[in-house]
């Protein structure tokens, strides 16, 4: 019961995340470059959650930031497998616990989404992208690691209050 | 007692009293002519300067101090009812420019036979290789997909996901949009499609169609989402290859959609035709759309 509840509520989270990129940031910056808002909880069940619960994360992440671009359900969900696999190897070669384990991941995640959109749009797609938003991506890549700090907290304080002790237990939380 | 006795003492007090005052009168009627009283005269001035000076001073200095007090407490005030009317005038500025936004759709709206809906941008797209925006209107208001949307100066996108209320515009700069258009001086037709976050390109224009730089791009018509003539955007570079059997142009759309705030979404475009009478006259002038509205306002 608690694992659904927790779910639910990181659900409820990146949607209020990827609102407030789309929506509530263009309204007060205007066109200045967003963090990447949905990708921090995707990373963070990446990291702390057994690989299936991770790709059951990964399969709503597609259905809600799908939603709202014109990327391709497809092409995304192949984009965050691939970052998936790269966050899994990355914990596995190097791991330490703590908010700057967790920044790090975030910044590799964040780096790798332009980089394999880029490669597999030119793979994939008969009008691939032409002029790469590195300037843009630049600054997500930062603004993301900078939220993703208190980001971290906040998923913490969630799974402190609503996650099974054992799977915190598990992943040395507790 | 005898009545013409005379008490000496209290005759001189009497006289002490009466007569001292009429000679002080007398010697200040005679002091104009200065005299011995004049030194004490110019002591008690100086003395009465100096007191004066000092009081003057010593009031100056209060009133001064006081001032300040005032003074800091008026600037305070003056300070927040600056910010105060400053954020009102930014308010009313704002209102003032949506106001004129949407007195020229109003106009627009009531100008063309189209049927249209005015929505409002809320959200833009969640990668930034992706050019689409998110409007207020949705299923519930008569939106479907392929619907057109358009500004008074021009095409914005046509509507791909339709929600409850709310829906998602490709804009023409989108990779993925693509749309039949026309080069208004010569006819020429071709597929439109986006490039960059900027620019759109045009394909499919045979080798030996007269497209040349500054040429407006506007709407066939022919793929049923946009009023024909509607005007698009305008040539910036035209790619011949050499073996080729098509050429390439790059074209600026119209509308810098970064900037957008209202658009109309078109419900029924009831076959309206936005063409000018004489497209070789109409070839390098102002859009027609652009002109109805002037026309309007």
């Amino acid at each position: 019961m608690k694992w659904v509840a927790n779910l639910l509520v990181f659900c409820t989270a990146q949607i209020i995340l990827i609102s407030l990129q789309t929506s509530l940031w263009m309204q007060v910056l205007g066109n200045f470059p967003a963090p990447q808002l949905w990708l921090p909880a995707f990373i963070y069940w990446c990291l702390y959650r057994r690989p299936p619960e991770s790709i059951a994360m990964l399969y709503l992440t597609v259905f809600m930031a799908g939603s709202l671009t014109a990327l391709p359900y497809s092409l995304l969900l192949l984009i965050l497998v691939l970052i998936f696999i790269g966050v899994f190897f990355l914990k596995e070669r190097i791991y330490w616990s703590g908010s700057t384990f967790y920044m790090l991941a975030c910044g590799f995640g964040i780096l790798l989404f332009p980089f394999l959109h880029f490669a597999l749009s030119w793979l994939l797609e008969s009008n691939p992208i032409h002029d790469p938003e590195l300037f843009n991506w630049i600054i997500s890549i930062l603004l993301t690691m900078l939220f993703s700090l208190p980001l971290y907290r906040l998923f913490s304080v969630i799974d402190h209050l609503i996650r099974p002790v054992e799977g915190r237990k598990r992943e040395g939380i507790v | 007692m005898n009545f013409f006795s005379i008490d000496f003492k209290k005759a001189f007090v009497v006289l002490t009293v009466v007569v001292i005052p009429l000679l002080t009168v007398n010697m200040q009627r005679n002091s104009e002519s200065g005299g011995i009283l004049e030194p004490f005269r110019w002591i008690s001035g100086l003395t009465q300067m100096g007191y004066s000076s000092f009081s003057s001073g010593v009031r100056g200095t209060t009133a001064m101090y006081l001032d300040l007090i005032d003074i800091k407490k008026t600037n305070l005030n003056l300070i927040k009812e600056n910010a105060e009317l400053r954020a009102q005038l930014g308010s009313m500025t704002e209102l003032q420019l949506e106001n004129e936004r949407l007195n020229q759709l109003l106009g627009f709206k009531q100008q063309t036979n189209m049927e249209l809906l005015a929505a409002k941008v809320i959200g833009k797209d969640l990668l930034p290789e992706h050019n689409t925006i998110t409007i207020n209107r949705g299923s519930e208001h008569g939106l479907k997909k392929n619907m057109a949307a358009l500004t008074v100066a021009g095409a914005v996108g046509y509507v791909y996901k339709v929600q409850n209320y709310t829906s998602q515009i490709l804009l023409l700069t989108d990779r993925y949009s693509a749309i039949d258009a026309i080069i208004q001086r010569s006819r020429a037709r071709g597929i439109l499609e986006g490039f960059s976050r900027e620019n759109c390109r045009m394909r499919y224009l045979r080798r030996d169609d007269d497209v040349v730089d500054g040429d407006m791009i506007v709407t066939s018509g022919l793929d049923n989402i946009f009023p024909k003539g509607f005007p698009i955007g305008m040539v910036t570079s035209v790619k011949k290859s050499e073996y080729g059997i098509t050429q390439e142009i790059e074209v600026q759309p119209i509308i810098n959609a970064s900037n957008l705030e209202e658009i109309f979404v078109v419900l029924n475009s009831h076959s309206e035709d936005f063409s000018p009478v004489d497209p070789n006259a109409q070839g390098e002038s102002e859009p027609q759309a652009a002109k109805t509205v002037e026309q309007t306002l």
